[in-house]
């Protein structure tokens, strides 16, 4: 079944590699881009997005806040964290708001982990 | 260096930058899927100027280098360095698997190195922090290219000041892609990183006590 994904990343070529590998495993799917917090939750009060990946260090609002505010906004919605700044502190963090978490780079394999992960 | 670091902490010191920079290794393999070797780090304290000459930068045409400010209880900047023409191929690279969309490269190559920054720094970073018990905040990665004198100068306020210099060179085994990864401290910024490598050193001796 199709799924509506949002990819949130300040990188445009991040950006394209999660899609391109997407793409590729699940071709019927929907992609939205943003490359910052704040378009990322404006397009989720929009559209019922199934999947959310978020990079964290991004300009102005950090990925954290942005998928906290996103799963307040789309409940059911499978946010995951897909970032280089593997600290603990910070995979905790996301993982006690409700979060999966990956660690860059951005590979097929990562990609497979990530469609694992969520179940889908 | 005696007079600021003890030789253990010193060879602690070491040994931590080995195992974060040995994350940013596994990362870098992972994006390319080829084996990375890394050079035994190296610490240097001495003025930015002297710098150039000391490491060798000195053979290089220019640089390329994506550099990221870390703050905690010591601040600092990450440096990734690549000489010459090699970060360029680096991001050849990283984009290749995007096929026909890599065809916008000339505009991509800088938002791709800055990734790649992103991605090795981070892992590094992260490593440290972990392994320092520390948390760091850092800012958005920025890429700076020029001859290698100039891109360090840029960074400090005070080039003629005594900076500690920590470096490690990794090398594709079949690229030929070789860079390097540094850590720029101020002196004000010793004594946290000090009160670090203890901690690092407490959670050892606790280990080898049970």
């Amino acid at each position: 079944m199709s799924k509506q994904v949002l990819i949130v990343d300040d990188s445009r070529v991040s950006r394209m590699l999660v899609r391109a590998f997407l793409e590729e495993k699940r071709s019927d799917w929907q992609f939205s881009e943003a490359s910052n917090g704040q378009e990322a939750i404006d397009l989720a009060e929009r559209e019922p997005f199934d999947l959310v990946t978020l990079d964290v260090n991004m300009p102005g609002m950090s990925g954290l806040a942005a998928g906290e505010r996103i799963l307040q906004i789309r409940p059911t919605a499978r946010v995951v964290v897909l970032t280089a700044n593997v600290q603990s502190t910070v995979r905790q963090r996301a993982e006690a708001l409700g979060m999966r978490f990956l660690q860059k780079p951005i590979t097929e394999a990562t990609v497979a982990r990530l469609l694992d992960l969520v179940g889908f | 260096m005696i007079e600021l670091l003890t030789p253990l902490q010193h060879d602690a010191l070491c040994e931590i930058f080995n195992i974060s920079v040995g994350q940013s290794a596994a990362a870098m393999s992972g994006l390319v899927g080829e084996e990375v070797s890394l050079s035994v780090p190296a610490m240097r304290f001495c003025a930015l100027t002297e710098l150039n000459e000391r490491v060798g930068m000195n053979h290089w045409r220019r640089v390329d280098a994506v550099v990221q400010q870390f703050s905690g209880t010591f601040d600092g900047e990450a440096l990734l360095m690549f000489p010459d023409d090699d970060g360029v191929e680096l991001a050849r690279m990283m984009m290749g698997s995007l096929g026909d969309a890599s065809n916008d490269f000339e505009q991509l190559v800088n938002d791709a190195l800055g990734e790649i920054g992103n991605i090795l720094l981070n892992a590094c970073l992260s490593a440290l922090a972990d392994l320092m018990g520390e948390e760091f905040e850092y800012s958005l990665p920025n890429l700076c290219s020029g001859r290698a004198r100039d891109v360090l100068e840029q960074r400090s306020p005070d080039p003629q000041g005594p900076v500690l210099f920590l470096h490690i060179q990794f090398q594709l085994e079949t690229q030929r892609i070789e860079g390097y990864l540094a850590f720029l401290m101020s002196l004000p910024s010793l004594d946290g990183l000090r009160l670090g490598v203890d901690r690092f050193l407490g959670h050892l001796g606790a280990s080898m006590n049970h």
